[in-house]
């Protein structure tokens, strides 16, 4: 909790993850307590409790699996078209029917995989590396830092990311490669927030101070001693991230936005306007996909949240 | 006790309700007037950007403009002008002075009264920026009125289209008293609310709902309007603008505002009709820049051309309501189409052939990127298909949609571009929208020649045609130029657009003119 | 409750607001015009035009002045009420934002009550019935309220409810034909619009809601009203539901601006003439006075909200300023 009289705005913020990071304890494995298990095994443990978290990480390979095959499982180039316009699913040589110009929909369902996948993982990469670097900075070094990145985060608060997003690609074009900047510079102050909140709850506590006083550097202390308590947060925010990236390149792709020469879920879905009348399986399966995938990667992030937090999981 | 969340939460829910209630459109009052007036609801996309068309080219405002504003003479099914605000009209044998005698007893909207004083403010003042007016007004030396009634034009040289641009689409007279002296005609209020001299006067504009015209009661036509009201309903959504006719909720869709793909879901429904013309040929087309070496070769042109499958993008890209390109002036105006020329003798659809002949041309480095409007779906769809078409060719094409502006400022003037998606109308004649496909041009101007391509025998052709009013001679220099466009394809044409309006059965009277749009006074609803 | 501790806090917040929305004005201002593609070029359309015709455009509507100048400009401007005019529709462009505004605050209102009630219930249930089948199931819900894109569910309604069952219309905000409608007409256009907008927030607040209840619900105050003997409907009505609604409150009102988001999306597959619709067409138009009144207007209402929930929050959070 922050400071009293000040309304703690980063919980609330916060909330539009669906869910509540909890913030670190240093455990009993830095106050020398308890034996030392294999952190590892113990988390692994801990996370296949949850059967729908397993479930998730399962399906998630299935479409990482998927989406490096593309080639393999695809039964068309999923850019040749033909005279076959608009078939339904069923339909010889189209398993889940056709497009207007008669291109597959199976096939661009599984290299539409490999397009969301990357953009959510590059974001997600891109936004943790910066997020983790600013944050553990504000965190650890109050002043003016702190309140720089405190103001930088509140902007980008003011304004809706999707709305933001949607000008910036809409002015300067699109392509993928603008996509995936455009929306980790979005995505950053959320992952930067957390970790701050984050520090400079492990920055009081009683191990980093011995640390200080033995005279080790800041940057050591924030990376060996702060950051591995951050992480568990970090991971899952990291999760969530990829769940956020993928819905706002669908999202974008759904006005048009997205980058033509390859081929997107949620370009799939905006030719798809056009046809709800006539051929709703131009709807129904990307979206399905998209649905299932940010789905999957919500319960894995609720999944390690758990894990991470044993206590928690009381709640 | 209520807590202050419940109470949080039923002020947010009365708030949602009352806003329901508020924004409804009307407070539910009984309607006054116990007939309900005779209405025929226009589908359009979008807000016109203003009702003065001297000041814009937009469809929006041209729909609602034809029928308050008129010109000189209408088009009729044939093409030939026939009297609208002149009665008369005389050439000189030589074709350079044209005298007009104006219809008597017109009243503006307002009241006042029509005289020839009109025309010349419009001409001299009101049209000379305007975009769709210039190709004539270019052409005219002088604009004299000896009487009140009769206004002659003198032009600088024989302009063959010259009547057929004296119409409300390109030059609709506009009222003097109501801009003359009265500041910037950008701001003039007469611009949200025209006063002109047709069958419909304005009478609301929503903006994002709807446009109303109301019965002109003091029209020059007798019996005309049939109708009280006219209402352009605006549907952003192509789709929506589908379901709106087939549904019954408006009765005219207009081509422009149709999306060609969903034609089949329209065709065949009950009291639908759709009127299928070329009357106004549309051109679309590839250009090809010869900036890139490859394209500058005649061989991988023909190569290209003789690898796109024009029928496949009629069928997937227009939803079959197009034309597959004939040579390079389509074939919307048969007298100016040479039948012994034609892509289909030059370039039969094999793409294999054309394999071995880019291959042979030297082949081409790095691939093509074909740049077209983003807007536009027909052309995303149609460089889809040519990408495909093109990959079994073995030429990489990377498609590349860009926003409007961005679009002609790259190809026309960077021309920054290998191939590039474009549609031109003509306007109602070859010479106003055609020429400028492919006459030489170094200019970086928007919406002209961006190929490199100039021949001086096709621009003496062409200059020949646009000269001469004899339409059998202005056909002849056509066809020969259409030969040697043919052999040399700087630009290949593929499709000729076929204007599918819609309406329902309900409505009678359409139709009259060559232009859907248009003789509104006409029309009447069963 | 401190009275000059609430005035002195939505002093500062207000004081912190101003600031943050002319940054966002500013940014904007700069993204707009660093974008490529000329506005002008929209004004020609497809004919070509003189050079002095374009010029003359150019300078009427002051595109010829240096970037910081117009800057300047627009800002002072804005600070008079003036938003400009729109380049497309010559008009003010605070009138008709104006004019479209009623309709989204319409839809966001509607889905905002949807998602409250549903959101709540949902969570109470859940926490009520706390790891049972039931709530799993609630879980299960609002997880999929995170997961489902909102256009896409917007798609799915219209296929099932408009094109097979024909029960609502497909689109738009109104009948098409006929003028001076009553709420009932209207009301079957809202239905899908406000169910779509309002699927991700419902989550939202059930999550939270959730999550609030138990937190108090495992307090030590909790714990000893019912030592005492209170029910568990006094313990809620008494003492739960006072101590758990501030959570649930911010995340109502800090995420405004996402809802506003989210009416974008669903005013473009619904036709809902609004302004998050207005925006993708200035955006498509390249109608930068619009565009940045859009986003002034929505960078607006969402400080306001936060500072709106924040003094709420301050109001009925027992915890908040007690010194």
């Amino acid at each position: 909790m922050s400071d009293r009289g000040e309304i703690d705005r980063d919980r609330a913020l916060e909330a539009e993850l669906p869910v509540t990071v909890a913030e670190p304890q240093p455990g009993p494995e830095s106050s020398g307590q308890m034996p030392r298990r294999r952190p590892v095994a113990e988390l692994w443990r801990r996370f296949s409790r949850s059967k729908p978290a397993v479930a998730s990480l399962v399906w998630l390979l299935v479409v990482v699996l998927v989406a490096a095959f593309a080639g393999v499982l695809q039964t068309s180039d999923p850019f040749s078209g033909g005279a076959d316009a608009l078939k339904p699913p069923g339909t010889a040589g189209h398993l889940l029917g056709s497009n207007h110009l008669g291109q597959d929909t199976w096939s661009q369902l599984v290299h539409g995989a490999r397009v969301s996948l990357l953009v959510g993982f590059a974001v997600a990469a891109a936004a943790t590396v910066i997020g983790v670097v600013v944050g553990a900075v504000a965190g650890f070094f109050p002043g003016w830092a702190d309140s720089v990145l405190m103001r930088v985060s509140e902007f980008f608060q003011t304004l809706p990311r999707l709305v933001l997003a949607l000008i910036i690609v809409a002015l300067f074009g699109s392509s993928l490669v603008g996509m995936i900047v455009v929306v980790s510079i979005l995505s950053w102050p959320q992952t930067a927030r957390v970790v701050r909140g984050g520090v400079r709850t492990v920055r009081s506590a009683a191990f980093v101070d011995a640390a200080r006083v033995a005279g080790m550097p800041s940057g050591v202390i924030i990376w060996r001693e702060i950051l591995p308590n951050v992480l568990s947060q970090i991971v899952v925010i990291a999760s969530l991230d990829v769940a956020m990236a993928i819905l706002t390149e669908a999202s974008l792709s759904f006005f048009g936005l997205g980058d033509p020469n390859f081929v997107s879920w949620g370009g799939m879905l905006f030719l798809a306007q056009a046809y709800l009348r006539s051929a709703w399986w131009l709807a129904v399966f990307p979206g399905l996909a998209i649905a299932s995938v940010v789905l999957a990667l919500n319960l894995v992030g609720d999944g390690l949240n758990d894990a991470f937090n044993p206590r928690l999981k009381e709640r | 006790m209520p807590t202050r969340r419940t109470v949080l939460v039923g002020t947010l829910a009365t708030l949602g309700l009352t806003a329901c209630a508020g924004t409804g459109g009307g407070s539910g009052a009984a309607s006054s007037g116990s007939t309900k007036p005779k209405q025929v609801i226009i589908v359009t996309d979008s807000d016109p950007d203003s009702l003065n068309p001297g000041l814009t080219t937009g469809y929006q405002a041209l729909d609602v403009n034809v029928k308050v504003y008129e010109g000189l003479v209408w088009l009729d099914k044939e093409g030939k002008p026939q009297p609208q605000l002149a009665t008369k009209w005389v050439a000189s044998p030589d074709n350079l002075t044209y005298t007009f005698t104006l219809r008597e007893g017109v009243k503006w909207h307002d009241g006042s009264a029509f005289t020839a004083d009109d025309v010349k403010y419009s001409f001299e003042t009101l049209l000379k920026d305007n975009a769709r007016a210039q190709g004539v007004i270019k052409q005219i030396a002088s604009v004299t009125i000896p009487d009140a009634t009769t206004v002659v034009f003198k032009l600088k040289a024989p302009y063959a289209p010259f009547m057929s641009q004296m119409k409300a689409f390109d030059t609709p007279i506009l009222c003097k008293a109501v801009y003359d002296g009265k500041g910037d005609v950008k701001a003039n209020p007469a611009n949200r609310a025209p006063v002109g001299t047709g069958p419909f006067k304005f009478k609301e504009w929503k903006t994002g709902q709807s446009v109303t015209l109301t019965k002109n009661t003091a029209y020059w036509a007798p019996g005309q309007p049939k109708v009280d009201e006219l209402v352009f309903r605006i549907i952003p959504e192509a789709q929506n603008r589908v379901n709106a006719i087939v549904a019954g909720e408006v009765d005219i869709l207009p081509a422009v505002m149709l999306p060609q793909a969903n034609i089949k879901d329209i065709e065949g429904k009950p009291n639908i009709n759709v009127n299928k013309q070329t009357a106004i040929p549309a051109l679309y087309f590839m250009l090809m820049n010869q900036a890139n070496p490859a394209l500058a070769k005649v061989e991988v042109r023909r190569a290209l051309a003789a690898a796109i499958d024009r029928p496949r993008i009629v069928t997937q890209a227009m939803g079959g309501l197009a034309l597959p390109g004939f040579g390079s002036w389509g074939q919307g105006f048969p007298w100016a189409t040479n039948k012994d020329s034609s892509y289909d003798k030059l370039y039969k659809l094999d793409p294999a052939k054309a394999k071995a002949d880019v291959a042979a041309a030297g082949g081409v480095a790095g691939g093509l990127r074909i740049t077209f409007d983003a807007a536009r779906p027909q052309f995303a769809a149609t460089a889809q298909i040519i990408k495909d078409n093109l990959a079994q060719v073995g030429v990489e094409v990377k498609l590349e949609p860009l926003e409007r502006s961005v679009f002609s400022d790259k190809v026309y003037a960077k021309r920054d571009y290998d191939l590039a998606l474009q549609s031109f109308t003509s306007s109602g004649d070859p010479a106003i929208g055609f020429h400028r496909l492919y006459l030489t041009n170094a200019g970086r101007t928007a919406n002209v020649n961006a190929t490199g391509y100039g021949s001086a025998e096709v621009d003496k052709l062409l200059g020949e045609a646009a000269a001469n009013p004899d339409q059998a001679e202005r056909g002849k220099r056509y066809q020969q130029a259409q030969v040697i466009l043919d052999q040399a394809v700087p630009t290949l044409i593929l499709f000729d657009e076929l204007q599918a309006d819609v309406n329902r059965t309900t409505i009678t009277g359409l139709y009259v003119g060559v232009n859907p749009a248009d003789q509104f006074g006409q029309v009447d609803v069963k | 409750m401190h009275r000059t501790w609430l005035v002195t806090f939505i002093l500062k917040r207000l004081l912190y607001a101003v600031p943050l929305v002319v940054a966002v004005v500013v940014v904007n201002f700069i993204l707009i015009k660093a974008a490529p593609g000329d506005p002008v070029t929209v004004l020609i359309g497809d004919y070509p035009a003189t050079q002095d015709y374009i010029d003359q455009i150019r300078a009427q509507y002051g595109l010829d002045q240096p970037l910081h100048v117009q800057l300047w400009l627009y800002l002072s401007e804005v600070a008079k009420g003036n938003l400009g005019e729109s380049l497309s529709q010559h008009q003010p462009v605070a009138a008709l934002l104006l004019d479209r505004l009623g309709q989204t605050v319409k839809l966001t209102l509607t889905a905002l009550a949807i998602a409250t009630v549903a959101g709540v219930a949902l969570g109470t249930i859940g926490a009520r019935w706390r790891g049972t089948p039931v709530d799993s199931t609630t879980q299960g819900v609002t997880l999929l309220g995170y997961s489902v894109p909102e256009f896409w569910l917007g798609q799915l309604l219209i296929i099932v409810f408009a094109v097979n069952l024909g029960w609502l219309p497909l689109g738009g905000a109104q009948p098409v034909r006929g003028s001076d409608f009553t709420w009932l007409d209207v009301l079957p256009y809202l239905v899908l619009p406000a169910l779509a907008l309002s699927f991700r927030y419902t989550a939202l607040i059930g999550r939270m809601t959730r999550a609030s209840l138990l937190e108090v619900d495992s307090a030590d105050f909790v714990t000893a009203a019912r030592s005492r003997g209170l029910s568990d409907w006094q313990v809620l009505a008494r003492h739960t539901v006072r101590n758990a609604s501030p959570p649930v409150v911010t995340v109502i009102g800090y995420n405004l601006g996402y809802i506003l988001a989210g009416s974008v999306m669903i005013e473009t597959v619904f036709s809902w003439p609004g302004i998050g619709r207005l925006l993708y067409e200035s955006i498509t138009k390249r109608d930068y006075p619009v565009m940045t009144g859009i986003l002034l207007m929505i960078s607006i209402s969402v400080v306001l909200a936060n500072l709106l929930t924040d003094i709420v929050h301050a109001l009925i959070d027992p915890r908040v300023g007690r010194s």
